[in-house]
């Protein structure tokens, strides 16, 4: 899922979200059978399904999360490789010093 | 909807306020975010949580008590015309029908359509609210082009009133019930059901108007019995 998707469907969730909230407004305001019954009913399934879609959102988050690394941890690992790659050169460079003062003291 | 339907915020205050408050907050956190577009970060994510969830579900629940204590109004009921005639004569001061002496009682006032409908036991309340769903189906598939007065002669209670809603309150192992002879007499019939506490010459009808198309069913019946015999007697 690209990140348009995930906003387009986080955009759903809350215009979903933001009319079962109407619908259970109107029908305390409005307290007809009909309304009460229909509006009751058709706003908390919007609701649910608002609310299902930014579950989903979510899930999906934490599971790319786990699969790919965030931007931090992809900082971090690129820090920890150039780090690494310091260290590396460092202790070949010793090793050739070493190697050197050994064939000196030879 | 008659015009006397009363306004839920005015019944139930804290319910509907609650309702109200819930609503807004998650209306103002998705308004946000559909203006804002943030970055879907933990904030964000536990800010939206609040707006996709918490808020419109504690919304949600407030407003189904809300509506549930709504449906149990007398305004409720009478908000279908159909059953105008019925809250009219609960609300008669004048009236001394058994549903007026009953709304006249504080421990029924307002609500005293459901307290005597409900079905007694465990689901009653459940029971009685699919029946509900029965009469709105009923209201706007036939009733609802009916005028007051083809209400009156066609719509009738589904089934004889219960007896038992009458016994959540006079108990017949009341000391003042037995005194009555009627109610000794009858204790076996009454308590099966045989015989109804709302049954004219008992305590009923219960509405003045409950039992009028069976009475004009039985006059029309009788008269069709009585123009054979007349003109027989006149050959």
């Amino acid at each position: 899922m690209k990140a348009r998707t995930i906003s387009r469907l986080l955009t759903v969730a809350a215009v979903l979200a933001l009319m079962a909230l109407a619908m259970m407004l109107w029908s305390l305001f409005d307290p007809r059978p009909i309304v009460l019954v229909a509006f009751m009913s058709v706003g908390q399934g919007l609701g649910t399904l608002s609310l299902l879609l930014y579950g989903s959102v979510l899930l999906f988050d934490l599971w790319t999360a786990r699969a790919l690394p965030t931007d931090e941890a992809q900082a971090e690992a690129e820090l920890e490789a150039k780090g690494a790659s310091a260290s590396e050169g460092a202790s070949a460079s010793e090793g050739v010093g070493a190697g050197e003062n050994k064939e000196v003291s030879k | 909807m008659s015009s006397d339907t009363p306004n839920i915020v005015n019944h139930f205050g804290w319910l509907a306020t609650a309702t109200i408050g819930f609503a807004v907050l998650a209306g103002a956190i998705l308004v946000w975010y559909l203006i804002q577009r943030p970055k879907l970060g933990p904030g964000v994510r536990m800010v939206l949580l609040f707006g996709f969830g918490i808020m419109p579900v504690a919304s949600a629940f407030t407003a189904n008590i809300a509506g549930y204590e709504q449906t149990k109004r007398r305004g409720f009921c009478g908000s279908c015309h159909v059953m105008t005639p019925y809250t009219n004569d609960s609300e008669n001061p004048n009236s001394k029908s058994l549903a007026a002496s009953h709304a006249r009682n504080p421990f029924f006032g307002g609500e005293n359509c459901y307290v005597c409908h409900e079905n007694y036991g465990m689901f009653g309340t459940v029971v009685t609210k699919l029946a509900g769903m029965r009469h709105v189906w009923l209201y706007y598939t036939e009733w609802r082009n009916y005028s007051i007065k083809e209400t009156l002669e066609k719509i009738e209670i589904v089934e004889p009133f219960p007896n038992g809603n009458c016994m959540q309150c006079h108990s017949t192992d009341a000391a003042d019930w037995s005194q009555v002879g009627e109610h000794v007499a009858a204790l076996k019939e009454i308590r099966s059901g045989q015989v109804s506490c709302a049954s004219e010459g008992c305590h009923g009808p219960a509405h003045p108007f409950s039992k009028l198309a069976k009475k004009r069913a039985a006059e029309a019946a009788a008269a069709a019995n009585k123009r054979p015999a007349e003109k027989a007697g006149g050959e």
